[in-house]
């Protein structure tokens, strides 16, 4: 038996040998694969100053997820990989994914605090300045090259939304979706999704790709802890569908993109199902939402002299949501009520980036949106009280200044200027400071004052005016940062951030009503600290957390505002086989909701890959492997969602390329 | 014969990294060298192939014992530039993390001379670099710029052009 391990040994040994001996100097293929084993010097990032800068350069910390993470940790939506940045909780109650972040995770806020980019193109929708995270965002996760997270106010250079920070989803291009490009994945709780892409580089360089995916999900567990037989027994009712589009052309300095999506739910009404009157094998009345979303966009980026760089945009986007809700009358008459929201908005932007004078970088822009359409009705079967209709139409815009100051190469000044106005609001201005002092070139300190504000959107603003309540007013917060990035060597890294920020009249839903009120100001303070650390086997540990304190003026506690978030993902290459194991967990500690606490958790994911060169990626793995119940609340009830139980994974991505 | 297969597993699990373990400057000096097989400079060719560095010493060192290893010794040299005197000896130019000021003094002689220029910046790239050789967190990928370099009278492969993340 011994004899048997001798050889195995040997042989693995010597072919080791062999190949460490005759290894060639890589294809250029090959050196792009190639990881890097130890922290790069400089890496580019462009959602921290609204243009692309080196890493070292730039006077915001951003976080990035890439490529590579998304594959390795095999995550399936925008919600999983923003759930990888430090501070950030997401909250799914199977309709919609919300976002929290330092504190900051009001119930039913759709996100609409953080501004989302798409390559640069805002994505807020028009109606509730809505950032979409699940299957109904436009982009694959497959088509990702990176996503920045630049945490903090930055209204003066994004304007409105960017209120907790920044996010911005940059494609790839067929460097990597060359060809044909698929992906399968299935997981145990009956998910499945496609894609399928092709990518063509012609011989002067323009660069082309289409995608079309498509997403399925059946036997949707409900989200309710304790749902109840009879609301069990029609859960194969309880499903999604969603399909998406996208087409990306880009020649020379100009970039043509379109995209559309829709996304399918429906699920048992609970109420017809739980109704005594009601056989129990009568089919329940089902109901449906219905999301179709597109976006065209065009886009100019070049240097057009020896000191001016520009930038011009131009894009219409278009998002509609139509739910279908069966009401179930008093007389035992059924009645279907069809809310929807329908949006349509084009956007021009401009900036041109002055290098003329020494040591300064001067920034102007312009961003304007037309909202052609912002429409929200109800309609029901039967003529009701249900029917209504608001419209509107507005006009927004925002200019802005920035100069970056190179005072010494060891100290650099920013400061930014940024005035906006619409039709439905007064005008704003949002002012930032930024210091950064570097002791050596791998540590370096920065400190940050600004302000930013979300100004009350179109649902906010009718709502009340059915009620002959007075519009809530625009939020605002006063952002002050000391953060601390130090590169102690090539192998580690990290960064510490410490925050204050006094945020007023954070627009709230009230419990009784359907209307929006200014709860007292908050004031939220924290620290964020993460470190990165490589080894040159290809393994590498990343872990963050981020600990803080919100409260309303009088010391009150604020709903879904954990005080600690804990994160650590690992990977691990297993020696020449091409596998690759990936841990990731995460731990959040208890939340207070409008009448109690949440309990804390801690979750855990576990897959292992493998590649074959550069064709073939397998990966399969386990989500919240010791299925842990996590509650976490999404609106206004009190009754809490169930999170993500125990769910095993497989994807296949696989590439031909016809060279 | 399980038990042999899992001592196969173990092993190959055990045994060194699929990767060759490459250094984030010996990375660039293999891209630097693939960038020089896929360019093409205007008639009459170089006879040595003058790679020039600027910035980074250790970029120098790895450049060197590459082109050692690869045989190459007589038909090229590296060189570290102090100044821009002999940047016009230069084949292929690389500006290691440059700001606007030194990157506009290495190109100030150039003119429109036909050397291959390779910035390590994003702001190096579009100050006026050929290639842009830049970092994400996890590897390393190269943008052209081939209306510039069509203007110096350099060109590249199609198999170049095909891996650039962005061609402009």
């Amino acid at each position: 038996m011994k004899q048997q391990y001798l050889i195995a040994g040997f042989m693995v040994g010597l072919s080791s040998c062999v190949l460490a001996k005759n290894d060639p100097l890589p294809e250029l293929e090959d050196l792009l694969n190639q990881q890097l084993n130890q922290l790069p010097s400089n890496t580019q990032i462009s959602a921290g100053s609204r243009i692309e800068r080196s890493s070292s350069d730039s006077m915001a910390v951003t976080h990035v997820i890439t490529d590579k993470d998304i594959r390795q940790f095999n995550l399936q939506s925008l919600a999983d990989i923003l759930a990888m940045f430090v501070g950030i909780t997401t909250r799914d109650n199977s309709s919609f994914i919300y976002l929290g972040s330092r504190g900051i995770g009001r119930p039913g806020d759709f996100n609409s605090r953080f501004l989302f980019l798409l390559d640069g193109t805002r994505m807020n929708e028009n109606l509730l300045d809505a950032g979409l995270l699940g299957y109904e965002n436009f982009v694959d996760v497959g088509l990702i090259e990176r996503v920045e997270y630049s945490p903090g106010a930055s209204a003066a250079l994004y304007g409105n939304n960017a209120l907790l920070g920044v996010i911005n989803i940059v494609t790839k291009t067929s460097s990597k979706l060359r060809g044909l490009n698929t992906a399968v994945s299935v997981t145990n709780n009956n998910t499945q999704h496609g894609r399928i892409t092709f990518g063509l580089r012609s011989e002067g360089g323009a660069d082309s790709w289409l995608s079309l995916s498509g997403a399925k999900l059946r036997d949707i567990d409900f989200p309710v802890p304790g749902a109840p037989a009879e609301l069990l027994a029609w859960q194969h009712l309880n499903k999604e569908s969603s399909s998406r589009a996208m087409f990306s052309h880009q020649s020379g300095s100009f970039q043509f993109q379109a995209a559309a999506s829709r996304r399918q739910r429906s699920f048992p009404d609970g109420f017809s199902v739980l109704r005594s009157d009601v056989p129990a094998m009568v089919t329940p009345e089902l109901e449906t939402l219905d999301n179709e979303a597109f976006f065209v966009a065009l886009t100019f980026d070049d240097t057009t002299s020896e000191n001016i760089e520009a930038y011009f945009h131009i894009s219409t986007h278009g998002n509609d949501l139509i739910r279908n809700v069966p009401l179930t009358l008093p007389n035992g008459g059924l009645e279907f009520v069809r809310p929807m929201n329908s949006g349509r908005w084009s956007n021009v932007d401009g900036q041109l980036v002055f290098l003329g004078v020494e040591n300064h970088e001067l920034m102007l822009g312009i961003d304007f949106q037309r909202d052609h359409r912002q429409a929200f009705s109800s309609r029901s079967s039967i003529p009701t009280q249900f029917n209504f209709e608001q419209k509107s139409n507005e006009n927004r815009y925002g200019l802005y200044v920035q100069d970056l100051w190179r005072i010494t190469p060891k100290f650099k000044f920013q400061w930014a200027l940024r005035y906006d106005n619409s039709d439905f609001s007064s005008e704003r201005w949002s002012p930032s400071l930024t210091a950064k002092y570097s002791f050596t070139p791998g540590h370096r300190l920065l400190l940050r004052h600004s302000r930013a504000f979300r100004v009350a959107n179109f649902l906010e603003r009718n709502a009340n005016s059915v009620f002959n309540e007075p519009n809530p007013k625009n939020e605002t917060i006063d952002y002050n940062e000391i953060s601390l990035v130090q590169r102690w060597s090539n192998s580690l890294s990290s960064f510490t951030t410490l925050y204050y920020a006094n945020i007023d009249n954070l627009i709230h839903q009230d419990f009784f009503r359907p209307i929006y009120f200014n709860p007292p100001p908050i004031r939220s303070h924290g620290v964020e600290f993460g470190v990165d650390k490589r080894w040159s086997n290809g393994m590498s540990l990343i872990a963050s957390s981020a600990i803080q304190r919100s409260r309303l003026r009088g010391g009150f506690g604020i709903a879904n505002s954990p005080e600690f978030i804990g994160k650590v993902r690992f990977s691990l290459p297993l020696g020449r086989s091409g596998f690759t194991l990936s841990l990731n967990s995460y731990g959040v500690s208890k939340r207070r909701t409008f009448d109690s606490h949440l309990p804390g958790f801690a979750s855990h994911d576990v897959s292992v890959n493998w590649q074959n060169e550069e064709d073939v990626f397998i990966a399969l793995g386990v989500r919240n492997i010791t299925d842990k119940e996590i509650l976490d609340i999404t609106d206004d009830g009190f009754v809490p969602n169930l999170q993500r139980r125990r769910q095993l994974h497989l994807s296949v991505n696989w590439s031909w390329d016809h060279d | 014969m399980t038990k042999l297969l899992i001592a196969v597993c173990f092993s190959l699990f055990l045994s060194e990294g699929k990767a060759q373990n490459l250094s984030e400057n010996e990375l660039k000096a293999a891209f630097l060298y693939r960038f020089s097989q896929f360019s093409k400079w205007p008639p009459p060719p170089p006879d040595k192939l003058s790679f020039c560095v600027v910035g980074n010493p250790d970029l120098y060192q790895a450049i060197g014992s590459l082109l050692h290893e690869q045989q190459v010794d007589d038909d090229t040299e590296v060189i570290e530039l102090p100044d821009n005197e002999q940047v016009s000896q230069c084949d292929i130019l690389f500006l290691s993390q440059q700001n606007r000021q030194q990157t506009q003094y290495w190109l100030e002689d150039l003119a429109q001379s036909p050397v291959l220029v390779v910035a390590d910046t994003s702001e190096g790239f579009r100050q006026g670099a050929m290639i842009g050789l830049i970092a994400d967190a996890n590897n390393l990928s190269f943008r052209v710029n081939l209306t510039d370099a069509k203007r110096r009278g350099l060109n590249f492969s199609a198999h170049l052009l095909k891996l650039a993340t962005e061609v402009r």
